[in-house]
Protein backbone atom coordinates (compact mmCIF):
# COMPACT_ATOMS: atom_id res chain seq x y z
CA UNK A 1 0.00 0.00 0.00
CA UNK A 2 1.13 3.53 -1.02
CA UNK A 3 0.10 6.37 1.44
CA UNK A 4 0.47 9.99 0.77
CA UNK A 5 -0.23 13.29 3.09
CA UNK A 6 -1.22 16.40 1.85
CA UNK A 7 -2.65 19.64 3.86
CA UNK A 8 -6.16 20.34 3.75
CA UNK A 9 -6.49 23.50 1.88
CA UNK A 10 -7.28 24.42 -1.62
CA UNK A 11 -3.36 25.05 -2.60
CA UNK A 12 -2.97 21.02 -2.31
CA UNK A 13 -5.44 19.98 -5.23
CA UNK A 14 -3.11 20.45 -8.20
CA UNK A 15 -0.48 18.26 -5.80
CA UNK A 16 -3.19 15.73 -5.56
CA UNK A 17 -4.40 15.24 -8.84
CA UNK A 18 -0.82 14.76 -9.89
CA UNK A 19 -0.23 12.12 -7.19
CA UNK A 20 -3.60 9.89 -7.91
CA UNK A 21 -2.17 10.76 -11.91
CA UNK A 22 0.94 9.08 -11.08
CA UNK A 23 -1.03 6.29 -8.98
CA UNK A 24 -3.29 5.67 -11.49
CA UNK A 25 -0.57 5.65 -14.80
CA UNK A 26 1.30 2.67 -12.58
CA UNK A 27 -1.52 0.83 -12.42
CA UNK A 28 -2.30 1.50 -16.33
CA UNK A 29 -5.64 2.51 -16.20
CA UNK A 30 -6.80 4.36 -19.07
CA UNK A 31 -6.18 8.16 -19.62
CA UNK A 32 -9.61 8.73 -19.19
CA UNK A 33 -10.41 6.39 -15.99
CA UNK A 34 -7.06 8.04 -14.85
CA UNK A 35 -9.33 11.52 -15.03
CA UNK A 36 -12.30 10.71 -13.65
CA UNK A 37 -10.31 9.29 -10.73
CA UNK A 38 -8.92 12.52 -10.34
CA UNK A 39 -11.78 14.56 -10.61
CA UNK A 40 -13.79 12.84 -8.33
CA UNK A 41 -10.64 12.78 -5.93
CA UNK A 42 -10.71 16.73 -6.22
CA UNK A 43 -14.29 17.00 -5.90
CA UNK A 44 -14.59 14.99 -2.42
CA UNK A 45 -11.37 16.66 -1.53
CA UNK A 46 -12.89 20.01 -2.62
CA UNK A 47 -16.20 19.38 -0.36
CA UNK A 48 -13.98 18.19 2.92
CA UNK A 49 -11.07 21.34 2.74
CA UNK A 50 -13.97 24.18 1.81
CA UNK A 51 -17.14 22.45 4.19
CA UNK A 52 -15.53 19.91 6.34
CA UNK A 53 -12.13 22.07 7.17
CA UNK A 54 -12.57 25.79 6.73
CA UNK A 55 -16.06 26.61 7.11
CA UNK A 56 -15.89 24.35 10.68
CA UNK A 57 -13.02 26.54 11.89
CA UNK A 58 -11.20 23.24 11.67
CA UNK A 59 -7.69 22.32 10.67
CA UNK A 60 -6.18 19.28 9.20
CA UNK A 61 -4.81 16.76 6.48
CA UNK A 62 -5.77 14.81 3.74
CA UNK A 63 -4.27 11.48 3.36
CA UNK A 64 -4.05 9.06 0.62
CA UNK A 65 -3.48 5.33 0.45
CA UNK A 66 -3.77 3.16 -2.33
CA UNK A 67 -3.63 -0.23 -3.47
CA UNK A 68 -3.97 -2.86 -6.20
CA UNK A 69 -6.28 -5.06 -4.34
CA UNK A 70 -7.03 -8.13 -7.41
CA UNK A 71 -8.13 -6.55 -10.32
CA UNK A 72 -9.37 -3.28 -8.60
CA UNK A 73 -7.67 -0.17 -7.70
CA UNK A 74 -8.79 1.34 -4.61
CA UNK A 75 -7.62 4.65 -3.74
CA UNK A 76 -8.48 6.01 0.16
CA UNK A 77 -8.95 9.29 1.37
CA UNK A 78 -8.78 10.04 4.74
CA UNK A 79 -9.78 13.25 6.78
CA UNK A 80 -10.08 14.46 10.39
CA UNK A 81 -12.92 17.15 9.22
CA UNK A 82 -16.59 17.16 10.42
CA UNK A 83 -18.08 13.72 9.00
CA UNK A 84 -20.05 13.93 6.02
CA UNK A 85 -21.41 11.42 3.93
CA UNK A 86 -20.99 12.61 0.36
CA UNK A 87 -23.88 10.06 -0.30
CA UNK A 88 -26.03 11.85 1.66
CA UNK A 89 -26.14 15.28 -0.68
CA UNK A 90 -29.31 15.06 -3.01
CA UNK A 91 -28.35 14.64 -6.10
CA UNK A 92 -29.15 16.28 -9.31
CA UNK A 93 -32.27 15.01 -11.07
CA UNK A 94 -32.15 13.91 -14.61
CA UNK A 95 -34.98 17.15 -14.52
CA UNK A 96 -32.51 19.28 -12.86
CA UNK A 97 -29.58 18.23 -15.67
CA UNK A 98 -31.80 19.07 -18.83
CA UNK A 99 -32.68 21.71 -17.09
CA UNK A 100 -31.52 25.33 -19.30
CA UNK A 101 -28.16 27.14 -17.12
CA UNK A 102 -30.55 29.57 -16.00
CA UNK A 103 -32.91 27.32 -13.97
CA UNK A 104 -30.53 25.37 -12.47
CA UNK A 105 -29.99 25.11 -8.51
CA UNK A 106 -25.71 25.72 -8.64
CA UNK A 107 -25.29 22.74 -6.07
CA UNK A 108 -24.95 19.28 -6.63
CA UNK A 109 -22.91 18.70 -10.03
CA UNK A 110 -19.74 17.59 -8.10
CA UNK A 111 -20.70 14.33 -6.07
CA UNK A 112 -22.77 13.49 -9.67
CA UNK A 113 -19.17 13.61 -11.46
CA UNK A 114 -17.84 11.38 -8.91
CA UNK A 115 -20.09 8.62 -8.69
CA UNK A 116 -20.26 9.26 -12.79
CA UNK A 117 -16.48 8.69 -13.27
CA UNK A 118 -15.88 5.63 -10.84
CA UNK A 119 -16.86 1.86 -10.92
CA UNK A 120 -17.23 1.77 -7.05
CA UNK A 121 -17.94 4.34 -4.04
CA UNK A 122 -17.64 3.66 -0.34
CA UNK A 123 -17.73 5.95 2.63
CA UNK A 124 -17.54 5.22 6.22
CA UNK A 125 -17.14 7.24 9.53
CA UNK A 126 -14.41 5.36 11.78
CA UNK A 127 -12.26 6.10 15.00
CA UNK A 128 -12.98 10.14 13.92
CA UNK A 129 -12.15 9.98 10.26
CA UNK A 130 -14.17 10.31 6.85
CA UNK A 131 -12.68 7.46 4.88
CA UNK A 132 -13.69 8.06 1.40
CA UNK A 133 -13.05 4.89 -0.93
CA UNK A 134 -12.53 5.41 -4.94
CA UNK A 135 -12.35 1.95 -6.55
CA UNK A 136 -11.60 1.80 -10.46
CA UNK A 137 -11.86 -2.05 -12.45
CA UNK A 138 -8.34 -2.78 -13.95
CA UNK A 139 -10.30 -5.13 -16.55
CA UNK B 1 -0.36 23.38 -12.63
CA UNK B 2 -2.24 26.35 -12.26
CA UNK B 3 -4.31 28.20 -14.64
CA UNK B 4 -3.66 31.17 -16.74
CA UNK B 5 -6.43 33.00 -18.71
CA UNK B 6 -6.48 35.84 -21.70
CA UNK B 7 -8.77 38.10 -22.34
CA UNK B 8 -9.97 39.36 -25.89
CA UNK B 9 -12.65 41.98 -26.14
CA UNK B 10 -13.91 43.09 -29.70
CA UNK B 11 -14.40 46.95 -30.14
CA UNK B 12 -17.87 46.68 -30.41
CA UNK B 13 -17.89 44.95 -27.09
CA UNK B 14 -19.98 41.99 -28.25
CA UNK B 15 -17.82 38.81 -28.08
CA UNK B 16 -15.40 38.65 -25.25
CA UNK B 17 -13.36 35.54 -25.87
CA UNK B 18 -11.12 33.66 -23.14
CA UNK B 19 -8.15 31.48 -23.63
CA UNK B 20 -8.49 29.57 -20.89
CA UNK B 21 -4.70 26.66 -20.23
CA UNK B 22 -4.27 24.63 -17.61
CA UNK B 23 -6.52 23.48 -14.65
CA UNK B 24 -9.94 24.94 -13.31
CA UNK B 25 -10.07 23.24 -9.63
CA UNK B 26 -12.14 25.54 -6.86
CA UNK B 27 -8.95 27.28 -6.19
CA UNK B 28 -8.67 28.75 -9.64
CA UNK B 29 -11.91 28.86 -10.72
CA UNK B 30 -12.05 32.18 -8.59
CA UNK B 31 -9.49 33.08 -11.03
CA UNK B 32 -11.78 32.68 -13.99
CA UNK B 33 -15.05 33.70 -12.79
CA UNK B 34 -12.92 37.49 -11.58
CA UNK B 35 -11.54 37.78 -15.27
CA UNK B 36 -15.42 36.80 -16.48
CA UNK B 37 -16.52 39.75 -14.45
CA UNK B 38 -13.94 41.81 -15.49
CA UNK B 39 -14.92 41.15 -19.41
CA UNK B 40 -18.63 41.75 -18.06
CA UNK B 41 -17.52 45.16 -16.87
CA UNK B 42 -15.70 45.64 -20.16
CA UNK B 43 -17.78 45.16 -22.41
CA UNK B 44 -20.81 47.30 -20.93
CA UNK B 45 -18.26 50.43 -21.77
CA UNK B 46 -18.23 49.59 -25.04
CA UNK B 47 -21.51 48.15 -25.70
CA UNK B 48 -23.39 44.63 -25.50
CA UNK B 49 -22.05 41.52 -24.84
CA UNK B 50 -23.68 38.75 -26.84
CA UNK B 51 -21.01 36.35 -27.18
CA UNK B 52 -18.75 34.71 -24.43
CA UNK B 53 -15.93 32.89 -26.45
CA UNK B 54 -14.38 29.86 -24.73
CA UNK B 55 -11.34 28.68 -25.88
CA UNK B 56 -10.39 25.55 -24.11
CA UNK B 57 -8.14 23.96 -26.13
CA UNK B 58 -5.27 24.61 -23.82
CA UNK B 59 -7.22 23.50 -20.96
CA UNK B 60 -6.07 19.75 -19.15
CA UNK B 61 -8.67 19.87 -16.27
CA UNK B 62 -12.05 21.08 -15.30
CA UNK B 63 -13.99 20.47 -11.79
CA UNK B 64 -17.33 20.92 -11.16
CA UNK B 65 -15.99 24.40 -9.68
CA UNK B 66 -15.85 25.83 -13.33
CA UNK B 67 -19.05 24.53 -14.53
CA UNK B 68 -20.58 26.40 -11.76
CA UNK B 69 -18.78 29.30 -13.26
CA UNK B 70 -20.34 28.58 -17.19
CA UNK B 71 -23.88 28.63 -15.07
CA UNK B 72 -22.60 31.64 -13.32
CA UNK B 73 -21.86 33.55 -16.57
CA UNK B 74 -25.68 32.16 -18.02
CA UNK B 75 -27.22 33.42 -15.14
CA UNK B 76 -25.68 36.79 -14.90
CA UNK B 77 -26.21 37.35 -18.50
CA UNK B 78 -29.27 34.87 -19.53
CA UNK B 79 -29.04 36.43 -23.25
CA UNK B 80 -25.51 35.06 -23.68
CA UNK B 81 -24.57 33.00 -26.45
CA UNK B 82 -21.70 30.77 -24.93
CA UNK B 83 -19.63 29.71 -27.13
CA UNK B 84 -17.18 26.29 -26.85
CA UNK B 85 -13.98 26.15 -28.56
CA UNK B 86 -12.12 22.74 -28.85
CA UNK B 87 -12.59 21.47 -25.49
CA UNK B 88 -10.94 18.07 -24.56
CA UNK B 89 -12.68 14.75 -24.56
CA UNK B 90 -12.88 14.18 -20.45
CA UNK B 91 -14.07 17.80 -20.55
CA UNK B 92 -16.56 17.74 -23.19
CA UNK B 93 -17.96 14.75 -21.48
CA UNK B 94 -18.25 16.58 -18.06
CA UNK B 95 -19.99 19.10 -20.38
CA UNK B 96 -22.55 16.52 -22.04
CA UNK B 97 -23.19 14.07 -18.52
CA UNK B 98 -24.24 17.33 -16.25
CA UNK B 99 -25.84 18.78 -19.18
CA UNK B 100 -24.71 21.83 -19.57
CA UNK B 101 -23.83 21.31 -24.13
CA UNK B 102 -28.03 22.34 -23.83
CA UNK B 103 -26.61 25.99 -23.01
CA UNK B 104 -23.65 26.32 -24.42
CA UNK B 105 -22.29 25.81 -28.22
CA UNK B 106 -19.35 23.90 -29.20
CA UNK B 107 -17.64 25.68 -32.52
CA UNK B 108 -14.42 24.55 -33.54
CA UNK B 109 -13.38 28.86 -34.64
CA UNK B 110 -13.90 31.75 -32.56
CA UNK B 111 -16.61 33.41 -34.60
CA UNK B 112 -14.70 36.85 -34.10
CA UNK B 113 -11.06 35.35 -36.22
Amino acid sequence: MQTKTFSGTLDSLSPIRQYLKSIAGNAGVSKKASYNLQLAADELVTNTILYGYEEAGLQGDITIFSEIIEDQLVVTIQDSAVPFDPLSKEMPSKEDLSKPLNERPIGGLGIFLVLNGLDEFRYEFKDGFNFNTLVLYLT
Amino acid sequence: MALSITTKMSQDGKVATLDLVGEIDSLTAREFKKELEAAFVESEKLGTLKYLVLNLEGLEFMSSAGLRVFIFANQTKPDLNIHVIKPQEAILDALEKTGLMHSVKIVSENPES
